[in-house]
């Protein structure tokens, strides 16, 4: 049996890849954009292969006139910009050439306590960062199962 | 005439008639695994029988009404026949919309309640207005108050000094009931169990289990004990949708240590989640948002504030919205509050015993006030001044 020697994370990290400060930033930014998320899983409806004749018809038929969409005849207020998203919405506001205080001056600024840590894997108070993501861990079993399963999740 | 009264939140609309109860509706569609092929709407969802693996439709993106196709199709149901059987044409209504709602929301709001609906009139109106309304007409002798509300999509801190809102003192966190469930979502599957797909699900666990601590990091320490000394950690059994309909909290004295149940059921082991969860209204930055957590954003929103009233606002706060309903909520904001205020001021924050409802049913009160008509805008008004009018006299 071979004795795996423990190397001190000091000296390995010298091997590793580390992220720089833009890919940390980025990576949070993903992971906070998740957390607004609505569902994580795909529409049941997409699942199903469309419904009605469309789906029977032949591979070869392509010249048939497509099928008008029959959808449109339905209420015509919702136009175009009823179809907005919250980031067109925002932008179109152009809220930096309008007087404060407004929707950009409210959000609250940054705390002035200092960020407190905690371990990314269990989630109790942490004193050590992965020198890799910048991640925060609490212990060596800790840090091995943040490297096997999160250390480089939502990089690019 | 009727007035119907509609606090329109991201997640649920609080709606009823000024003479009668109020009702709690999810404003949303949802489609279900097993009835693939239909959507149901609102409080439809009480059909669905099995809802694991919900999927969400909502109308709301951040907290602003971007999708009124969705948005269209929940009022018709709450309208129609079925549920509110409103007359509109003899009917006024009391909306609520978000903080500085967007123009362009606000005449799509304009254009659906007259053109489409035909309301005989309306008033669009915040949410927080309608709490402070309420909290003015229960304590006549107060002057100023400080609105928390704290929903769905965010937190908003707004001081309100004679019923009129102080606009210099509005201050949103972007942390709210979506984001709580969804880190604690994500940290479960993580640690235990994939729930990434049921929101549902696992909003119920936050509800449940979830409580603001009072003391944080003592709590820390005894969510990591062993056995029995572990006072925090609890074990939640989830529904099957067969015989559990409705997920529970084991009770403590059927709770076996070693987390081996014989009896089969699907068990989330909950700990330091508990209250690292709804910690993140407290200190966002916990999760890496940078801004102020509750307590520093009402010391941050008053001292914005004239100094001569600032001691008011710091003895009439009141709270509003799903959040605060953590346990410990209360007790903990003013505990913070009392730390960070000058020691002569006194703090005072007043939890209401229906804090989801409370706008509503100050927009009730608002309803009855003889100054209600004065409010409104009629549909001839609209018709005959379109958007002005109502930019005018409705202060959003």
């Amino acid at each position: 049996m071979v004795l795996e020697k423990k190397v001190s994370a000091r000296v390995e990290a010298g091997q590793r890849r580390v992220l720089d400060e833009a890919t940390r930033q980025r990576r949070l930014t993903r992971q906070l954009e998740a957390l607004e998320k609505d569902n994580f899983q795909d529409d049941p409806l997409s699942s199903l292969p469309p419904p009605g004749p469309t789906a029977r018809l032949p591979a070869f038929s392509e010249t048939e006139e497509p099928e008008k969409k029959k959808r449109k005849t339905r209420g015509d207020h919702f136009k175009q910009r009823f179809r907005k998203n919250f980031t067109t919405l925002l932008e179109e506001e152009n809220l930096s050439e309008k007087p404060e205080p407004n929707y950009l001056s409210a959000a609250a600024p940054p705390s002035s306590l200092p960020p407190r840590h905690f371990c990314c894997v269990c989630g109790f108070p942490s004193h050590y960062t992965c020198t890799t993501c910048g991640g925060r861990y609490c212990s060596t079993k800790c840090l091995s199962t943040h490297r096997e399963t999160r250390c480089l999740k939502w990089t690019l | 005439m009727a007035t119907l009264v509609l606090d329109n939140g991201a997640c649920t609309a609080k709606i009823g008639y000024s003479q009668e109860k109020v009702s709690v509706i999810p404003n949303c569609q949802f489609r279900s695994k097993t009835s693939r092929l239909k959507t149901f709407t609102a409080n439809q969802l009480d059909e669905i029988k099995d809802p694991s693996g919900l999927f969400y439709i909502l109308p709301f993106q951040k907290g602003y009404l971007v999708n009124w196709d969705v948005q269209r199709k929940v009022w018709d149901h709450l309208f129609g026949k079925e549920m509110f059987k409103v007359e509109f044409p003899d009917t006024s209504i009391i909306i609520t919309e978000p903080y500085y709602n967007f123009t362009s929301i606000q005449e799509s709001m304009n254009e659906i309640l007259f053109e489409e609906y035909q309301f005989q009139s309306a008033l669009r109106i915040n949410a927080g207005s309608l709490s402070a309304h309420h909290y003015f007409q229960t304590k006549p002798l107060q002057l100023c108050c400080l609105v928390v509300d704290s929903g769905f999509s965010f937190t908003h801190i707004v001081p309100y000094c004679r019923s009129r809102k102080m606009k210099e003192g509005i201050c949103r966190i972007n942390v709210g009931g979506k984001l709580l469930t969804n880190h604690l979502k994500e940290i479960i599957s993580y640690r235990q169990l994939h729930v990434m797909d049921e929101t549902h699900v696992i909003n119920q666990v936050k509800e449940d289990v979830c409580y603001v601590s009072q003391q944080f990091y003592k709590d820390m320490e005894v969510a990591q004990l062993k056995g029995e000394e572990n006072t925090v950690m609890r074990d939640y059994v989830l529904p099957d949708f067969s015989s559990i309909k409705k997920g529970f909290c084991k009770p403590q004295e059927e709770m076996v240590f070693s987390g081996k149940y014989k009896t089969g059921e699907q068990i989330l082991r909950l700990a330091n989640e508990r209250f690292a969860v709804p910690e993140m209204l407290f200190h966002p930055s916990d999760i890496g948002i940078q801004e102020m957590g509750i307590p520093e954003a009402i010391v941050y929103s008053i001292q914005s504030l004239p100094e001569e009233m600032q001691p008011h606002f710091y003895q009439n706060i009141v709270l509003t919205g799903g959040n605060t309903l953590f346990p410990g909520f209360r007790e903990r904001l003013e505990e913070d509050l009392r730390s960070l205020v000058p020691a002569h001021l006194p703090v005072s924050v007043l939890l209401p015993a229906n804090p989801i409802c409370y706008s509503w049913e100050g927009g009730k009160l608002l309803a009855h006030n003889p100054d209600y008509d004065e409010m409104v805008v009629t549909r001839e008004d609209y018709e005959e001044n379109g958007h002005c009018i109502c930019e005018e006299k409705f202060d959003i």
